[in-house]
């Protein structure tokens, strides 16, 4: 077995590098883990090394978190792992703490761990309506990351249409680019996305990326680029990519207007309806965790420092409520103030001085991501989006229908893992990721009960999918407390 | 498109039968992307499939590293582009992936 | 108060089935399961269909090789049970029966596959040796390292999400009723038949039951210990792994004679791993072991990877696969690894059916309780697995 490392962490966040600047400073072994190449996580994705940026996320409203990055990367005393997925998180069965099981490009290993930190962050919410496995349609956070990170954007005649403000930041980003950028639609009325932007919650917050938007707004007007309300993609037409989509009207109420649709031409829908917590390493675990209302997801329920359920398994960042990332650096910094507490290298009254002013920062900001949450929820609409013959599970092809088909049979079923078991939607590849959410909201509506209700996919080993031959060419470090099944 | 930066040198690779040029650093979901190519892969109905999230969670963006043959695909988006590398899309039916 | 003919506690696959049979000849029945139908090893076993005699079976030695053999007219009634059952039921269960292949990788090895064919033959079971070409040719993607195969024209596979389910639902049209997410509470016998008190979701409930099946598997021993019965049956964890979806690789179910392994790819092409892996149980504080376990088994991971190592040397292809998910479930284990079919004689009316191969005995099994439970009589005998070989367990009724 490895050295065994104080605390590892997962995610090279806000979260993450904010608590690993404090347990290095403080002298504990780090590990830190993230699959992407360079340290920042999805809200401040590199450009890789072999880039020479001038103008990298220039934005005021990332100022804070560019700053931490820099200091991130000159920590000595912490171990980074790029390109790695945490596949497994095992409790050890002798001696205390954790055996975690990485996957990358080498293959399979595990390391050993006093603590765990998880903050693997967010990822954007799925938006199943037709023609959304077309080539050309993605995220809003995935043409960002590759417009953020590769200085690259995947199409010339671009429509953004979702519930979140980010479309108006990364349309700005887009029009400054070059890029051409058709619409902007959002479901909500203007005057409450006005009332976001306006709102004292927000101006308290400092969420400068959130104000950006209102500049970004007025940016958008000037240079001719439609922002509509009120609008949604109801549908994505094109043979092998997309080349058009039919745009209909959303009510004040949040519903959708029947009637003829309009058709706008283009190569490139971005779809931008919230985001969900990746907490699927901590369900695994065994993190008690709840449903995230209003937009859904479960989120990891956690103590004043961040402990979760678990013993010795902290948690910070989107995991513990999608919050941007001035949220999850703070409580990146709380979870290590709490590991520190539970070292022993804080005393409780050092630990709650160092935390006093985060707390309060935190109450602040916690205001105004329940408002944005509120306020850009798709859980009303999306559900709209979706006809029994859109596909539900992308990596099966499996529809609604099939599971209208099985709510409906007689022996009804009220959890998404019995539904997976019939349906198969769950038993792709993204191992539930991207159908989760329907799938609940869908059962939900059926059963006439709230999502919150019904028990959601299993997370299983592994985590992601790992090569079968990376797990048989491991070494083979005997583990003590693991008993070897007989072979011949 | 890509937009203006100092990027890193300029490496090409096989994409099927193709020959790309991309530049060092980039992910193989760019390369592919910026060098025209729509489609990664084909579902299980034959419909095409390409990056969806860009950030390793949909599994949609796979492709084939043939200096890898003993692994199926890879994510493009989470593997950088390196020079010389050849790479297989997946483009028949999605259930014959294992039998380039 | 619900007076039934049958209190079927256990809503797996022996407990549906049985009860569809019971609703077909007329009887009132209720299936009660503390937690959703097909929840547990039911739905979570690995769907294979297997009549041949098992590597497991062997591992004890010949003695007890020749008591398992004495399965095998169960087996032979499971195989035209499997051929049907579609047909019975009126829907798709993904039923193959292509044929199965034990496989042998050594001499030593090839010489137990003669023993268990001589058995096999002894009790008629269609089973016959082939060499390595021989087994390659009907099943190509076999490695090199096989010298030799048992091959039984009838095993196969079907879906477990499926079976259960489908039994359920027959069992429903035919008028029997389900419990799920209740517990119960007290079960004793009395003068006017077995009373048992349930708690669930919608509230207490008093049963009346003429007579009792206790179909509860792992947890047999827990639900028999209400009526103060004394059940040898133990839980075993298990491990079962899937690959991604791949090209057609398997049409026969793979087994090993001298190793943990069985192998088969499903319809919609995903290969299912197993073979026996352990799985770490959960025991409750302060319990003893023979009382059940709660919660689910604990994945070990150097199981999924010693399971997976010899999956990919009898089948090399496995290797360029991605793992897509590993799970556990809970079997019932009897000591002599035979199931226990049969009423128990110190409490009349209690009915038990539990253990051995629970899924491709699972149909038969129903069909089989049912007749013994409203007839006295089976069209097969099943003297050698009657809860009378325990019956020292339970002298007199407390």
């Amino acid at each position: 077995m490895q050295a065994t490392y104080d605390v590892a962490i997962v995610g090279g966040g806000p979260a993450g590098m904010a608590a690993a600047e404090i347990l290095t400073a403080a002298g504990l072994a780090i590990v830190l883990i993230d699959e992407q190449q360079r340290l920042g996580g999805q809200i401040l994705r590199q450009p890789p090394a072999e880039f020479s940026p001038s103008d990298w996320l220039s934005g005021l409203g990332y100022a804070a978190a560019k700053s931490l990055l820099y200091r991130a990367e000159q920590l000595s005393g912490a171990e980074l792992l790029f390109g790695t997925s945490v596949v497994g998180l095992f409790r050890r069965k002798t001696g205390e703490g954790f055996t975690l099981w990485l996957a990358s490009a080498p293959g399979v290993r595990r390391l050993a761990a006093r603590r765990v930190l998880l903050a693997p962050g967010c990822y954007d919410m799925p938006a199943p309506l037709p023609g959304w496995t077309l080539p050309g349609v993605m995220t809003l956070g995935g043409i960002q990351s590759l417009l953020k990170a590769q200085y690259f954007i995947p199409g010339d005649s671009i429509l953004l249409a979702g519930t979140h403000p980010l479309q108006l930041i990364l349309a700005q980003q887009i029009v400054a680019a070059g890029g051409r950028l058709k619409a902007v639609l959002f479901a909500q009325q203007r005057r409450a996305v006005w009332r976001l932007l306006q709102d004292p919650a927000t101006a308290l917050a400092n969420a400068r990326p959130l104000l950006d938007a209102a500049a970004a707004l007025r940016a958008l007007r000037r240079a001719g680029v439609a922002v509509r309300f009120g609008r949604t993609v109801a549908a994505i037409s094109g043979t092998d990519r997309v080349q058009a989509a039919q745009i209909a009207q959303v009510s004040s109420g949040g519903q959708l207007v029947a009637g003829p649709r309009e058709t706008i031409a283009c190569d490139l829908v971005g779809l931008g309806f919230g985001f969900l917590p990746q907490s699927e390493l901590a369900r695994f675990a065994g993190a008690q965790s709840v449903w995230a209302a209003p937009c859904g997801g479960w989120r990891v329920c956690h103590d004043d420092w961040m402990r979760s359920s678990v013993t010795d398994l902290s948690v910070a960042g989107e995991i513990t409520g999608v919050a941007g990332a001035a949220v999850a650096m703070l409580e990146g910094a709380l979870a290590a103030e709490g590991i520190l507490l539970d070292c022993g290298k804080r005393t409780l009254v050092e630990a709650r001085r160092h935390c006093r002013s985060r707390r309060r920062r935190l109450a602040v900001l916690t205001r105004f991501a329940r408002l944005l949450a509120e306020l850009s929820s798709a859980a009303t609409l999306l559900p709209q989006l979706a006809t029994p013959d859109t596909i539900l599970c992308r990596c099966e092809n499996i529809r609604f229908s099939a599971l209208d088909r099985a709510a409906a049979a007689e022996l009804a079923i009220t959890d998404a893992n019995a539904t997976k078991l019939v349906t198969r939607a769950g038993m792709g590849l993204c191992q539930g990721r991207n159908c989760e959410n329907s799938t609940l909201a869908r059962l939900a509506q059926a059963g006439g009960q709230a999502p919150a209700g019904l028990a959601g996919f299993t997370p299983r080993f592994p985590l992601k999918p790992v090569p079968i031959i990376d797990l048989i060419d491991m070494e083979d470090e005997a583990e003590v407390g693991y008993s070897h099944s007989k072979s011949e | 498109m890509r937009k203006h930066v100092a990027r890193g040198a300029p490496i090409s690779l096989q994409v099927d039968s193709k020959t790309i040029t991309c530049f060092a650093g980039e992910s193989l979901a760019v390369a592919l992307l910026a060098s025209g190519i729509d489609a990664f892969r084909c579902d299980r109905e034959g419909l095409p499939r390409a990056p969806y999230c860009a950030m390793g969670v949909c599994f949609e963006c796979l492709v084939a590293d043939l200096a890898r043959p003993d692994i199926n695909w890879v994510r493009a988006c989470l593997t950088p582009a390196r020079d010389g590398q050849r790479i297989a899309t997946l483009k028949r039916n999605d259930t014959d992936a294992s039998d380039l | 108060m619900i007076s039934v003919d049958v209190l079927v506690i256990g809503g797996g696959l022996i407990g549906c089935a049985t009860a569809y049979h019971l609703a077909g000849a007329g009887a009132k029945v209720l299936v009660v399961d503390r937690g959703t139908v097909n929840g547990k090893a039911s739905g979570q076993n690995a769907g294979s269909l297997h009549f041949q005699l098992e590597h497991r079976l062997f591992e004890q030695g010949e003695a007890l090789a020749e008591r398992f053999a004495a399965a095998i007219p169960l087996n032979q009634m499971a195989m035209e049970e499997w051929a049907g059952l579609e047909t019975e039921l009126g829907t798709d269960l993904e039923v193959v029966m292509q044929g199965g292949l034990m496989v042998a990788e050594t001499p030593d090895e090839m010489a137990s596959l003669q023993k268990k064919q001589r058995l096999e033959e002894k009790w008629g079971l269609p089973c016959h040796l082939v060499d390595g070409d021989q087994a390659r040719a009907l099943a190509p993607s076999l490695s090199e390292r096989v010298i030799g195969a048992a091959f039984c024209p009838c095993e196969g596979q079907a879906n477990p999400r499926l079976v259960t389910n489908a039994f359920a639902q027959a069992a429903r049209r035919r008028g029997v009723d389900f419990f799920t997410q209740t517990r119960i509470e007290s079960l004793a016998p009395g003068r006017y038949g077995f009373l048992a008190e349930l708690a669930g979701a919608a509230g207490r409930q008093t049963v009346l039951a003429a007579r009792i099946l206790n179909a509860a598997g792992a947890w047999a021993a827990e639900v028999s210990a209400l009526c103060r019965l004394t059940l040898p049956v133990f839980p075993l964890g298990l491990t079962m792994n899937v690959t991604e979806r791949t090209g057609r690789l398997l049409g026969h179910l793979i087994q090993h004679i001298g190793r943990r392994l069985t192998m088969k790819q499903v319809q919609d092409g995903n290969l299912l791993i197993g073979g026996g892996w352990p799985a770490r149980l959960p025991w409750r504080s302060g319990a003893l072991p023979a009382f059940g376990p709660t919660g689910s088994a604990e994945l070990l991971p150097e199981s999924v990877r010693g399971n997976l190592a010899i999956a990919c040397e009898i089948v090399p292809a496995v290797r360029r696969l991605h793992l897509l998910r590993s799970w556990t479930g809970i079997v019932a284990a009897t000591p002599d690894e035979l199931p226990i079919l049969g009423e128990i004689v110190s409490c009349p009316g209690y009915f038990v059916a539990v253990g051995g191969a629970g899924f491709t005995l699972g149909p038969t099994i129903g069909r089989l309780m049912s007749g013994l439970m409203l007839t006295g009589g089976t069209p097969l005998s099943i003297t050698p697995y009657s809860p009378a070989r325990y019956g020292h367990l339970n002298p007199a009724m407390a």
